[in-house]
């Protein structure tokens, strides 16, 4: 197929319409306006508007984001793939909360040495319970990566490591319920003999009940050959929605 | 010079001898055509199917000649 351009050069009270002639065909791919106002009383929107030869609209090429003023000119140019980005649109902006911890202390919960939150009246970490605390109810995104690798050269026969969060609540009514419904507990490995690193990830979905509020959230991990341990873990919690889905299932 | 603006146009649309393509200025909210907007310099940039460039040239419309033209 061959481009062609066709104008027309006068100035015409809208609409300017153009009528194919009987032994075209063609495939439309642009057009180019400009638009004077000469008094129209209110905004008006720069349209094609396309109909076949029986006189039914095909289409109207039109976007009520694309408005001129009363009394403001136009160039408009119409064409396909356009996207205008959305306008007054509200950016997402989740309450969170992260943290880095250190993991080597044998059985013990994870201590942060690192914490930070967008919303302290959300999140709070407890240093001296080694605690996260979430204050109000709804769902909520929580993950952790944790690396454990063994010191020596050769780790201890049957060394064991594992890693845990645990979530706990107060006050009555119904419990935190994780929507995803897999256990806390995500890992034990044993190793023999070798030098090993270990990579886990955990990840929960959690529905907390505003009546349960705090839920305590802590982390354990564990190594059988004690000081022999290298490991850290970060961590992160997300509010993705202010409801509890409490019968998800 | 004038705002320029973009709206987007429906994509490989083939058209045929009868068809009419209007551009004008419409009411927001009733989608009338609105009176006292002129329009000018309209160029349609399209793609043969059937038929020759001169078949084109309808009224004022007008082909416009490239530089091998």
């Amino acid at each position: 197929m061959v481009d062609s351009q066709i104008l027309n050069p006068s100035v015409e009270a809208a609409p300017s319409t153009y009528v194919l002639p009987d032994a075209v065909r063609f495939v439309l791919k642009a057009v180019n306006a400009d638009y004077t106002d000469n008094g129209a009383a209110d905004a008006w929107l720069p349209a094609v508007v396309i109909a076949s030869d029986s006189g039914h609209v095909v289409s109207y090429a039109v976007d009520q984001g694309v408005s001129v003023a009363a009394g403001d000119d136009a160039a408009v140019s119409f064409f396909p793939g356009i996207k205008h980005a959305a306008g007054g649109g509200a950016t997402l902006d989740l309450p969170w909360a992260a943290g880095e911890a250190d993991l080597r202390s044998n059985s013990t919960r994870a201590a942060y040495f690192k914490t930070a939150t967008t919303d302290s009246n959300l999140f709070s970490y407890d240093s001296f319970n080694k605690q996260w605390l979430i204050f109000e109810g709804g769902t909520y995104l929580y993950f952790t990566h944790a690396v454990f690798q063994d010191a020596v050269a050769t780790t201890p026969a049957a060394t064991r490591f594992s890693f845990a969060s645990a979530f706990a609540n107060v006050g009555g009514g119904h419990p935190f319920m994780e929507l995803l419904n897999h256990p806390l507990q995500v890992g034990v490995l044993e190793f023999s003999g070798t030098s090993a690193r270990w990579d886990l990830n955990e990840s929960e979905i959690i529905s907390l009940d505003p009546t349960q509020t705090p839920m305590r959230i802590s982390t354990t991990a564990a190594c059988s050959s004690g000081a022999n341990l290298l490991a850290g873990m970060t961590m992160g919690i997300v509010r993705i929605s202010t409801s509890a889905l409490l019968n998800p299932f | 010079m004038a705002q320029p603006l973009t709206v987007s146009l429906p994509p490989n649309l083939e058209l045929w001898g009868g068809c009419t393509i209007q551009v004008t200025a419409l009411d927001p909210t009733t989608g009338d055509h609105v009176s006292d907007v002129d329009v000018s310099n309209v160029t349609l940039e399209v793609a043969l199917v059937e038929g020759s460039a001169d078949d084109l040239v309808v009224g004022p419309f007008m082909l416009v000649t490239g530089p091998e033209g």
